[in-house]
């Protein structure tokens, strides 16, 4: 049986995290997140036959998130808010650092959703993209364009930034 | 397919530290998880667990109790009707007592023969002796 307490502080904040950037809202990442925990809290005996924990509790979530689109009947509107974009990363201290944040913020949402769970699995879970195919079942291929679309629309929405990046 | 070395750009976004878990959903989850319920065994645990040696030595004695238990030689009976002297013998001891029992409980309640009077030399009665003189 697994223990709750290490699962939280060992996959919570990767688990939110993927939330807030594929709901794109904070309510709706807290709203998936409480409803995945309470599965878990019932049946902690779902994670014993996972490999992966932290794989099967992303692909938990996605599912977590795909039933609250269906039950709001519309994924327009999570998208709608998304891109009123929110703070997906901590703040920096450094107001050049957190100004390349906030415009990331911003490219970030105005992806759709799938180009945004991608990106996130990519960059920010390391995952492969077989894996990360695997828990979006989708072929690898997709989830592979899926990201460099992502990546390209990022990169030109940051051009200025990033030439900066580059040039030193 | 992920041999390509990342860009400069992905390499910063990959260090972009995400949010984690608001303090107070944390604080919502750690409060669902239910306490559990100590069992038996779970509070000898806790009875041992502040001293190791304790436990040890518990540990070290039932197993000693165990491997002298099964390092004594236990007698092997293999149970036969030709194996198996002592109960047939004592089967037939007892009929054999019973046996003696009843015939003498019968011996005793046979009603007895008259005894026979002993032969005892009298003197002749006087007829006895006028019949002889006659």
């Amino acid at each position: 049986m697994a223990d709750l307490h290490h699962l939280l502080d060992t996959h919570g904040d990767a688990i939110y995290g993927f939330l807030l950037q594929i709901t794109g809202s904070e309510a709706d990442a807290s709203d998936v997140f409480q409803e995945l925990w309470r599965k878990l809290v019932e049946r902690p005996a779902l994670l014993d036959d996972a490999r992966d924990p932290r794989g099967f509790l992303l692909r938990m979530a996605r599912n977590q998130f795909i039933d609250l689109t269906r039950r709001r009947q519309t994924r327009e509107r999570i998208h709608a808010e998304a891109s009123s974009g929110i703070p997906l990363f901590d703040t920096s201290p450094d107001p050049d650092e957190q100004a390349f944040r906030d415009a990331l913020q911003t490219a970030l949402a105005q992806l759709p959703a799938d180009q945004r769970a991608v990106l996130h699995l990519k960059l920010w879970e390391g995952l492969t993209f077989d894996a990360i195919a695997t828990l979006l079942d989708i072929p690898p291929n997709t989830a592979a364009s899926r990201y460099r679309y992502g990546l390209d629309k990022i990169r030109d929405h940051l051009r200025p930034l990033y030439n900066e990046i580059q040039s030193p | 397919m992920n041999t390509a070395e990342p860009s400069p750009l992905e390499q910063r976004l990959t260090h972009l530290p995400t949010r984690g878990l608001p303090p107070g959903l944390r604080a919502d989850c750690l409060r669902q998880i239910p306490q559990p319920v100590p069992s038996w065994s779970r509070r000898i645990l806790d009875l041992f667990s502040p001293n190791p040696w304790a436990w040890s030595t518990l540990a070290f004695a039932w197993i000693l109790c165990a491997v002298l238990h099964l390092a004594q030689p236990q007698p092997v009976v293999i149970l036969s009707a030709r194996s198996a002297p002592a109960p047939l013998q004592t089967d037939s001891e007892t009929i054999r007592l019973l046996a003696l029992q009843r015939a003498t409980r019968e011996e005793l309640l046979r009603p007895s023969p008259p005894p026979i009077p002993p032969a005892v030399d009298r003197p002749r009665s006087r007829l006895h002796s006028t019949n002889h003189l006659a």
